[in-house]
């Protein structure tokens, strides 16, 4: 039986790169045939019946059971200079991480509420991508432009294969 | 021991965080603690220029936790500008959305945010300190709070109709009914949220009475209190004049909204980028006042819902006859209020007119300026538009709550920290508190961007030459 996936993109697409999630997500319903939805607010359609594409602003907790009833959930996300790559694919697994001030939840602390509430931890991955200009604006940078094609390609490849690589693009 | 000064600062976040500087002595005390907040005017720019009827659709994506909020402030200062008074049933569904907002919102943070602090014990590891770690002491409550969140959720969701980004209220009312299979649907759940908040409330309840001496030296001090009221001052959420009593309890003004800018000012500090606003007449910082659940308890001499008004009664006598003034008991007041908004929603749906299709006011009378006021979950929200005869945005003015509250985050962050911190060795249960103190007011420093990472601490120690001589990280 084939595995349940959900493709996961939060961000807020007011604000330039820090969206790019939903324009990685539009990218990879393009590939895979499915009609590309207008706005982060429209719903995006499943991929046999067993590949659903969703977007969201923030992770918050109720997320939780929607993962819970996948085998394998990708997190895509913007990230900052920090982290040193244009493009990275990462496995991740549960652990509640901290946000002290804030109602900032992880990807990783998603998947941690779902293995403690509903006893089901999906595989879990984290595609991100470089956001280099964070202005109130709902294009993307060049740069974020580029890689997000990248990204669109990386996922793309992981659900035909159905084998997901860590990569990592500069 | 030379002076030197630590830093708390989640160093990730891109805009918005706050950084917490502690001074400390050549003593080893603390001289002074200030909290600095990023502000995000640029939202305001960002609006400019756009229609009136889209920024409904706009405001929200300021923030990823409260975007209710402004979708139903922004509604209301279109309709002043379009001179489109909202029908009655408009009027109930916007409130029963806005129920729906303060459940999720305050259901989370006192069960996922604050619990922990409360549940475990401030001087708990923070690795166990968290949501995972009340999940573990208590998970029959934690699933429990999980659904009540996800309660308020699915109000919103059934008359927003999106998961993002509500579309629902417009300048004039609202673009959807609701059906009676809808609300019974709201309906069914009801009765096992309003348990879960009074579990909250017992859990509270309990943890104040084994905790007083905790509470009463943990950021107490007075200001004035500031919010909505209904006409025989009530607690209030949607709609009403604006209430501001001194430290003592006495009214000092009760205003229409509209008005706001005859009463606040704001005042600007050189260490922090998020002004501070105070009330006109007593000048700074006499006159600065708290916002949010303390502040809207302070002010209310009533709730129009039995069980939210019986526990008033006892919050009340905590003060005395004066005003409650200690931080921690915004936990107490949140709880409180989430149980005024569940069982108003029980209220709002038994309204015979909750059902009416007549929810828009197609008839404009075009004023071009209007002011949307809503008590977010965290405080005051005013939106003030100008806007040209074709509706187009000219200016914009947000207040946002965490605003209202800043001098009181950064008065808590400096007491707690005189309080706790002795010497230079600065242990986790202090920290926990120093943060403990702003987490009491919710603040939403920034939901409009964030990226992958999570939110440490940095604690920096850096002596009178500017030389870090202690880094903590967690």
């Amino acid at each position: 039986m084939k595995k349940k996936i959900l493709l996961l993109g939060y961000g807020n697409p007011n604000r330039e790169d820090d969206g790019v999630a939903w324009h990685v997500l539009k990218g990879v319903a393009a590939g895979l045939g499915l009609p590309v939805p207008e706005s982060p607010d429209a719903p995006i359609g499943k991929f046999e019946d067993r590949i659903e594409l969703l977007f969201v602003l923030q992770l918050v907790p109720e997320i939780s059971e929607i993962i819970s009833q996948f085998d394998e959930v990708c997190f895509i996300d913007a990230h900052t200079g920090e982290i040193n790559a244009g493009v990275r694919a990462t496995e991740i697994g549960p652990k509640f991480q901290n946000s002290p001030f804030t109602h900032h939840l992880t990807p990783q602390s998603c998947l941690e509420l779902a293995n403690s509430i509903y006893h089901r931890t999906p595989r879990g991955f984290l595609v991100s991508i470089r956001g280099f200009s964070f202005q109130f604006e709902e294009s993307l940078s060049a740069e974020t432009d580029r890689l997000s094609k990248s990204a669109v390609d990386l996922i793309l490849k992981w659900i035909r294969s159905g084998k997901f690589v860590e990569t990592v693009i500069s | 021991m030379v002076a030197q000064k630590i830093t708390i600062e989640p160093v990730t976040r891109i805009e918005g965080h706050a950084k917490v500087t502690i001074r400390m002595t050549e003593a080893g005390t603390v001289d002074h603690a200030y909290l600095h907040i990023n502000e995000f005017r640029g939202f305001e720019k960002f609006c400019e220029g756009r229609m009136v009827f889209e920024m409904p659709l706009i405001t929200p994506r300021i923030c990823g936790i409260c975007p209710v909020s402004h979708h139903l402030a922004s509604a209301k200062a279109g309709d002043e500008v379009m001179g489109c008074p909202p029908p009655r049933t408009a009027s109930l569904l916007r409130e029963l959305m806005h129920m729906g907002q303060v459940i999720q919102s305050h259901g989370m943070h006192f069960f996922e945010l604050a619990g922990p602090d409360l549940l475990l014990g401030f001087d708990a590891d923070p690795a166990i300190r968290n949501v995972a770690g009340l999940l573990a002491a208590d998970p029959a409550l934690t699933v429990k709070a999980v659904n009540l969140r996800k309660f308020g959720q699915e109000i919103i969701h059934t008359l927003g109709g999106r998961r993002i980004h509500p579309v629902f209220a417009v300048p004039g009312g609202v673009n959807k009914s609701l059906h009676a299979d809808e609300r019974d649907s709201i309906l069914k759940d009801l009765d096992e949220s309003i348990r879960t908040i009074e579990a909250g409330l017992a859990i509270m309840k309990g943890w104040a009475e084994k905790n007083a001496e905790d509470i009463n030296k943990f950021g107490v001090f007075d200001t004035g209190y500031f919010g909505m009221v209904t006409p025989d001052n009530g607690l209030e959420l949607y709609n009403g004049n604006i209430r501001l009593i001194d430290r003592e309890g006495k009214q000092l003004e009760c205003f229409d909204p509209r008005n706001y800018l005859d009463y606040i000012a704001e005042h600007v500090e050189s260490w922090s980028y998020l002004k501070f606003p105070y009330y006109k007449k007593l000048g700074y910082p006499q006159g600065v006042y708290r916002v949010g659940p303390l502040g809207r308890l302070n002010i209310a001499e009533k709730i129009d819902t039995p069980k939210a008004n019986a526990e008033l009664k006892i919050f009340k006598s905590i003060g005395n006859g004066r005003p409650v003034n200690q931080t921690l008991y915004y936990h107490y007041a949140r709880l409180i209020e989430t149980l005024f908004a569940a069982e108003h929603v029980a209220v709002l749906l038994d309204d015979p007119d909750i059902l009416s299709n007549e929810t828009l006011n197609t008839k404009h009378d075009f004023k071009g300026h209007g002011v949307g006021v809503i008590e977010a979950p965290r405080g005051t929200l005013i939106h003030d538009y100008h806007c040209k005869p074709n509706g187009q945005v000219e200016t914009v003015n947000l207040i946002v709550s965490t605003g209202h509250n800043n001098w009181a985050m950064s008065e808590a962050v400096d007491s707690v920290a005189k309080t706790y911190i002795k010497g230079p060795e600065v242990k986790e249960g202090m920290l926990n508190r120093v943060e403990a103190a702003i987490r009491a007011h919710d603040p939403c420093l920034s939901c409009s961007t964030h990226a992958v990472g999570e939110m440490p601490l940095l604690v920096e120690m850096v002596d009178p030459e500017g030389n870090v001589i202690r880094t903590i990280t967690r």
